[in-house]
């Protein structure tokens, strides 16, 4: 993974480098919601065969930061901190502009918040501890939040809470997702499949996970499988 | 006249002695480089001031019933005597011991567990505790932007008039950051003021000898986490850090905590359980559990005639700081 101070030095790099010949494109980027291969809609009932549990989803969000797409090296990125509400259907990130000197070869993320940020200390707009995305019993941000119901979850009322963090070793739960996709479309959709994380799960035994160890560091791999370029 | 310049001359020396970011901190020579980063966020008096508003304002707690400043008294150094374990809303206890909020610039993790990485972000844990204040911290903003008098306090603090939850942290945290406690007797010592008496030096030597590599001087602790041979509490079953870190090593281990102004800051330990300081020391001569993760310092009981207690004593009160307790700066606001 990138050093965010060597990423931001090397964009501008390049940036100088091919500002005077490169055309500047635009890239928009959307996370949209999806069950299986149907987009997913707010407040409806979803079956997992896998484990036959019945789920309703009341609460979908994560942070990524470092988005960068790449031609053969690097070509554009936002670096900035990006809270993604799912909770009701699709939502956009930050346009990514750039000065494009070929195809899109792929996309890189971080699905969650580095541990430099992670004690630095209270943080301001999405990192503000006011989003319910910061621990307050643990120091440390909650790089993912699924939350629903399901009577799968006899242990927990019937509701299950999957909160994903952790920042230091050995349980650092940040993660990279990298979407290789060949393109020129400037309209990026990337596909966010509920199923591939909730089939991973034993909602029964496992209705909720709140800190930071080894069940986050699972379900933060877990996480990673849900992401692909909607083609 | 003569007189005058020595006077002078001492005064020169006194100020050149301490270490001053502005009229709202200062410490002596001899202390380590703070842990926060002043340099990065510098305190400033509107946001001590609007901090400081709030610690003692019970609008953080869900019932309006609680406030920082009930489990953390300014005229016991910030901890609550007679409590051993904290309360909170409803009447309901805590599982620790509310400890003495004093140099917190020097703390790199905080909580008895160690459970919070930065001062900023350490009233989150009292404010959202269901046994403390039950609040949301989102609330909270919704009620202080509700205040005509907080509106206020933002605005001279901040350029803007809205609250939102990193300005109310910052502020909680600068009003904290300010309560630095450097004016004991043992200051006065250090600096060549004034000298013990026999026995407070008595005391000190045996101090050196037998607490200091925990308990480390100047600041009067080594900002580690120790088991020092505490049974556990069946009622409680709290292994401390073990608890953060899912580390077997960590088991019973509890952060080392200062002894600054300890003549305050009863009753003793991360739960309160001992009432005197004599109790403590009887704690370390006879009453300490072997386990594994015992601190090494203490695989050999420590032993203390009658006398040598008095004298360990002795020297405790002398990290008494009665400027820091009854400095005004420190106290509630003037409500207006």
């Amino acid at each position: 993974m990138l050093n965010r101070f060597r990423l931001v030095g090397l964009l501008t790099l390049v940036y100088a480098l091919s500002a005077s010949f490169a055309d500047l494109r635009t890239v928009d980027v959307q996370f949209v919601p999806y069950w299986g291969d149907k987009p997913l809609k707010a407040d409806s009932v979803y079956f997992s065969e896998k484990n036959g549990d019945s789920i309703r989803f009341t609460q979908f969000r994560f942070y990524i930061s470092d988005f960068i797409l790449h031609e053969n090296i690097i070509a554009g990125a936002v670096t900035d901190y990006q809270l993604i509400d799912l909770s009701t259907g699709p939502s956009a990130a930050n346009t990514i502009q750039y000065h494009s000197m070929g195809r899109i070869t792929e996309f890189t993320f971080n699905l969650g918040i580095d541990s430099a940020t992670n004690v630095n200390g209270v943080g301001s707009g999405v990192l503000d501890p006011t989003n319910g995305m910061y621990w307050a019993w643990h120091s440390g941000f909650i790089n993912l939040k699924l939350e629903g119901t399901s009577p799968s979850c006899t242990k927990n009322r019937g509701k299950f809470q999957y909160h994903l963090g952790g920042y230091s070793a050995p349980y650092n739960t940040l993660r990279q997702v990298k979407l290789p996709y060949e393109t020129d479309d400037e309209h990026i959709r990337i596909k966010v499949d509920l199923k591939k994380f909730i089939d991973g799960v034993n909602m029964k035994e496992q209705a909720v996970v709140m800190s930071p160890g080894a069940d986050a560091m699972k379900l933060s791999d877990n996480a990673v499988s849900m992401f692909s370029i909607l083609k | 006249m003569r007189r005058t310049i020595v006077i002078m001359f001492l005064l020169t020396l006194v100020m050149l002695s301490f270490r001053s970011l502005s009229e709202l901190i200062s410490w002596p020579s001899y202390f380590p480089k703070p842990v926060y980063n002043f340099n990065k966020r510098p305190l400033t008096a509107a946001q001590v001031e609007l901090g400081r508003a709030l610690f003692y304002d019970p609008v953080l707690s869900v019932d309006s019933s609680t406030s920082c400043a009930s489990c953390h008294s300014p005229y016991n150094s910030f901890a609550h005597t007679d409590h051993s374990l904290s309360h909170g809303i409803h009447d309901s206890i805590g599982t620790r011991n509310a400890p003495a909020l004093i140099n917190l610039a020097w703390s790199s993790l905080l909580m008895w567990d160690g459970a919070v990485n930065h001062i900023e972000v350490q009233a989150l844990a009292p404010i959202t505790n269901g046994s403390e204040m039950g609040e949301e911290m989102n609330h909270v903003v919704l009620k202080l932007n509700r205040s005509s008098r907080y509106r206020g306090l933002f605005f001279t603090a901040y350029g803007d008039s809205v609250a939102t939850g990193q300005r109310t942290l910052l502020a909680l945290a600068q009003f904290q950051l300010s309560l630095v406690s450097c004016n004991s007797k043992y200051d006065s010592v250090r600096s060549g003021f004034i000298s013990y008496t026999e026995q407070e030096q008595h005391g000190y030597d045996l101090f050196l000898r037998h607490c200091n590599s925990c308990h480390t001087e100047p600041l009067f602790t080594n900002n580690g986490f120790a088991n020092n041979g505490l049974s556990i509490d069946p009622l409680l079953n709290d292994y401390g850090r073990f608890r953060i870190t899912n580390d077997r090593k960590d088991s019973m281990k509890f952060k080392v905590p200062t002894l600054r102004n300890v003549e305050f800051t009863y009753p003793y330990m991360h739960d309160g359980r001992f009432l005197s300081l004599y109790d403590v020391i009887r704690h370390y001569t006879s009453g300490v559990k072997e386990s594994s993760t015992l601190a090494l310092q203490l695989r050999k009981p420590v032993e203390l005639s009658a006398s040598e207690k008095t004298d360990l004593v002795a020297f405790l009160l002398t990290l008494s700081d009665k400027k820091f307790i009854f400095d005004k700066r420190f106290g509630p606001p003037n409500m207006k």
